[in-house]
């Protein structure tokens, strides 16, 4: 197990796509994360009243009518979780959406087919080093 | 995105018109049509990557050749798509975010990104530029990017082992004039005509490399045209092609 900067970190993945979110567990439990799922946007905000994690890893496009903008906004509305940052990901890539998830206070936008996993592990562990 | 903070200043928006008044409701179905291909792309290519990566197991070689070119063919999928969707995003209109840019910098930076590449052929790349400096200009660096990544893409693809490529940056009256020449198999003559065309492949460029979406110099010529730019070639069939780049100092 990696002795890095996400040991023992809370990192919450909201993903729809359930072998998605498989693959994502193997690549984080190897880092030693406590990960934490929800596969819709109502799920994510029920657990995240719960509780505070340390990095937020946001679909875009989640079932159910709690879209990740949704999530991101109500976030970034609680005093509680504003400061959690939030790394959205999606295979949308049109500029409006990575100019409205920025705007909401995204710290990342991800497009899901253009990066690999360990991409992906460098962005989480550069944000929770950094803090956004 | 962070390097760029190091080329450039503030930022303005331009909007570039389009052919065709694509609707709302028309550009939504392409970015949908578009998620909805490349979200089972992306679990294949994490699949893969894993196998490859042998986090699934040990792989002897023949397995690891084969995932390898899996993987390849997942990802010219993926790039296709991209380039189709940005084709008709131009198509029907885009805009510019425009910044304050070291353009030579920003070539720059695009040739050391691409350097093992080209390695792994043997090319040599060289980047020269004036003397007397070439002065910062107003352009939008992540698409002029995508333009500059396209002319070097192209250069090593159709230049063979050992060969060599040149990439120039000089002022030219009131523009910037960006060059890429190789000693590569060149644009036969009858086809020059046809070079920016959407999805057209020179038969010569087919049999270096059977894949390509055909669509990479149209993206390019859209963007630098919707930069108030020029885009043109010179090239000989078995003796290279030189691209040019001329953007308006502003």
């Amino acid at each position: 197990m990696a002795n890095n900067i996400l040991t023992g970190k809370k990192v919450m993945w909201v993903e729809d796509d359930l072998f998605l979110s498989s693959l994502i567990s193997k690549k984080f439990s190897d880092q030693g994360c406590n990960l934490e799922f929800a596969t819709t946007g109502q799920a994510a905000l029920d657990a995240l009243e719960k509780s505070t994690p340390d990095v937020l890893l946001l679909d875009v496009m989640l079932p159910g009518g709690v879209d990740g903008f949704e999530v991101l906004k109500q976030v970034k509305a609680n005093p509680k979780l504003k400061n959690v940052p939030v790394i959205l990901f999606s295979n949308l890539n049109q500029e409006e959406d990575i100019d409205k998830g920025m705007k909401l206070g995204a710290s990342r936008f991800i497009i899901k087919a253009t990066v690999a996993l360990d991409d992906i592990i460098r962005e989480v562990q550069e944000v929770v080093s950094v803090g956004k | 995105m962070s390097f760029l903070s190091n080329f450039f200043g503030g930022k303005k928006e331009i909007q570039v018109k389009g052919e065709d008044n694509q609707s709302v409701a028309q550009q939504e179905f392409i970015s949908l049509a578009t998620h909805q291909l490349k979200t089972p792309l992306a679990a294949i290519k994490w699949t893969l990557k894993m196998f490859i990566d042998g986090d699934a197991g040990e792989l002897n070689p023949e397995q690891k050749m084969l995932l390898t070119k899996s993987y390849e063919n997942n990802e010219m999928v993926i790039r296709l798509i991209d380039q189709m969707m940005s084709a008709d995003r131009l198509r029907a209109g885009f805009k510019l975010a425009l910044a304050d840019t070291d353009i030579v910098a920003l070539a720059q930076h695009e040739v050391d990104d691409i350097l093992p590449v080209a390695q792994k052929k043997n090319i040599h790349i060289e980047v020269t530029t004036d003397k007397a400096g070439v002065p910062h200009i107003l352009i939008d660096p992540e698409r002029i990017k995508l333009v500059i990544q396209n002319l070097l893409e192209n250069a090593i693809k159709y230049t063979f082992q050992n060969g060599a490529i040149y990439v120039d940056i000089s002022k030219k009256d009131s523009h910037i004039v960006i060059s890429v020449r190789d000693n590569g198999i060149g644009i036969p003559r009858d086809v020059q005509k046809d070079i920016f065309k959407k999805f057209f492949r020179a038969d010569n460029a087919k049999k270096v490399e059977s894949a390509g979406s055909g669509l990479g110099l149209f993206i390019a010529k859209s963007i630098v045209v919707g930069h108030s730019g020029d885009m043109w070639f010179e090239s000989e069939e078995n003796r290279g092609s030189t691209f040019f780049v001329s953007l308006p100092i502003r």
